[in-house]
């Protein structure tokens, strides 16, 4: 997380990534790519928002399609935690969106909307 | 500026008591005070600047109260995190860095901070008291830990019901912020000194005579550090339990049948020389028996905490080395007076006890090993003793769901 900030950072789990048809080379998303959704935790997102990201997606499969058995179920935890803890240092819960797509299916996760003065 | 270190390493009489009684030493990890010492004489401070056992010191100042010179291994420490930090090494950080973002996030003025949502209309605060209860990191720390069942947020109610009981109506700060005693702890005086300078000039703008704090590492920084950075407050400091003893709750004080140990947390005894105010709060409670652990007051083990950086085997040991010693000490009750104690031991009795000694010594005698006491904060059993305990968790569980998932500890 060294690189300029950039104001949507992406955590994305390498299976559910060939979902995102997102402009990532268009220098709006920074993109971590992680094995499983389940890496994921407050840390990395708090540690986001520290370095400047205005929003933060985390993007994983859906629970039947984790290859990981329960990816999913850590990263809703964590990012509810985030969520929590966000809210309290009132920044608004709602910067963080958890995305778990059918990996196999064809609909694009959503991106968040970056406000427009960025 | 001259370093503590290099007016205080000289003193140093090499007798090793330092070292014998320092809990991490004994963990063979490689950090030994008076090797740090000696070194500093011997070799200058570059030798360990870059030695990660730089960051395995709690700072517990066990190794002060022993020592004949009176050198302070602790304020060395302080110095040498400093400089270490300016040539890029710092220690691990457990839970994912979480909590240090939070609190470098919270030194950031322009962060609208919702942190009193955990109020409800049972408390009374007052804008206009010049009695100001500084809150702490707990509306943080209660969703991190909930895993933990650990319930900060609770003792922070049952906090302002002790000051109501005792005739006082606190007032609060919405924009309080950590007091900057781990990221001074860890090297980073930048991100402490905006943190004591945001609290401070919010005080001062109140007019406060009087500041209550319910946790002792709060207390010290105020106590110690904000004056040595900043000058005189302006205003006086207390932890809550100096507040009762002082005002006299103790003398209506209410009752509970239970033997009770009292832990000694590092920054509210052997730093501030605080001991017998809680155990006098303990001894007026009706039914109450006070048992003392063969470690305590100034020889106190410590909890393990070190900033939330360094967590690992070594720390779970001492930590099982405290509850053993309250376990055989046949209370009920470990009750402590920092929600850092609370979180940390609470952590080790999650994590399992199984591999203890005394633990592994009751297996092969074929018996099961002492359970360790119930771990109670000194501001919760006190409210419990007087019947006003928080039963609500209004606001702990405030927010989302989780499921899974422990405090991510790595």
């Amino acid at each position: 997380m060294t690189e300029l900030p950039r104001p949507i950072r992406v955590f994305a789990c390498t299976a559910a990534l060939g979902r995102l048809r997102a402009p990532v080379a268009e220098g709006k998303l920074a993109l971590t790519r992680l094995l499983c959704v389940g890496r994921v935790n407050a840390g990395m997102i708090l540690k986001a928002f520290e370095d400047g990201a205005e929003r933060v997606l985390v993007l994983g499969c859906d629970e039947p399609g984790c290859r990981h058995q329960n990816g999913p179920g850590l990263a809703i935890a964590q990012v509810g935690l985030a969520q929590e803890l966000l809210r309290t240092l009132g920044l608004g819960s709602n910067r963080v969106n958890l995305e778990l797509v059918d990996r196999d299916g064809c609909s694009a996760p959503a991106l968040p909307a970056v406000p427009e003065e960025r | 500026m001259e370093l503590q270190l290099h007016s205080e390493a000289w003193i140093c009489q090499g007798c090793g008591k330092c070292t014998g009684v320092c809990p991490v030493a004994r963990s063979g990890l490689g950090y030994s005070p008076r090797r740090l010492l000696q070194q500093a004489v011997q070799e200058g401070t570059d030798a360990f600047l870059s030695d990660r056992a730089l960051f395995a010191c709690l700072a517990c100042d066990r190794c002060t109260r022993v020592c004949k010179s009176g050198i302070s291994v602790s304020g060395i420490m302080q110095e040498l995190r400093a400089l270490a930090r300016e040539r890029g090494i710092s220690g691990h950080q457990a839970h994912g860095g979480m909590l240090q973002s939070l609190m470098r996030m919270m030194a950031d003025a322009k962060v609208p901070q919702d942190r009193l949502r955990w109020l409800d209309s049972s408390l009374r605060t007052s804008s206009g008291s010049d009695t100001v209860y500084f809150v702490g990191c707990a509306p943080y720390f209660a969703p991190v830990f909930k895993s933990l069942g650990v319930r900060p947020l609770s003792t922070a109610r049952n906090a302002i019901r002790l000051l109501n009981h005792a005739g006082t109506e606190p007032r609060l700060l919405p924009d309080e912020r950590c007091c900057g005693h781990d990221l001074l702890w860890q090297g980073d005086v930048a991100g402490f000194r905006k943190l004591a300078e945001h609290n401070l000039s919010r005080l001062r703008e109140t007019g406060a005579r009087t500041v209550v704090f319910s946790c002792p590492e709060c207390l010290r920084t105020f106590k110690l550090d904000y004056p040595r950075h900043f000058g005189s407050l302006g205003f006086d400091v207390l932890h809550i339990a100096q507040l009762l003893d002082r005002d006299g709750v103790a003398s209506d004080s209410g009752s509970l049948e239970t033997h009770a140990v009292y832990h000694d947390p590092c920054r509210l005894g052997r730093h501030l020389g605080i001991y017998d105010a809680p155990r006098q709060l303990l001894k007026s409670i009706r039914g109450l028996e006070l048992l003392e652990m063969d470690h305590s007051r100034e020889l106190a083990n410590c909890c393990g905490g070190n900033c939330w950086t360094e967590c690992g085997a070594a720390v779970k040991s001492l930590q099982n080395r405290l509850l053993d010693e309250a376990a055989a000490t046949g209370a009920d009750r470990l009750v402590t007076a920092c929600p850092k104690c609370d979180i940390h031991l609470n952590c080790a009795v999650a994590a399992g006890r199984a591999d203890t000694a005394p633990a592994r010594r009751a297996s092969e005698a074929g018996s099961e090993p002492a359970a360790a006491p119930e771990i109670t904060n000194l501001v919760d059993l006190l409210a419990e003793s007087l019947g006003i305990a928080d039963a609500a968790e209004v606001g702990d569980t405030a927010g989302q769901t989780r499921k899974g998932g422990g405090p991510n500890a790595e």
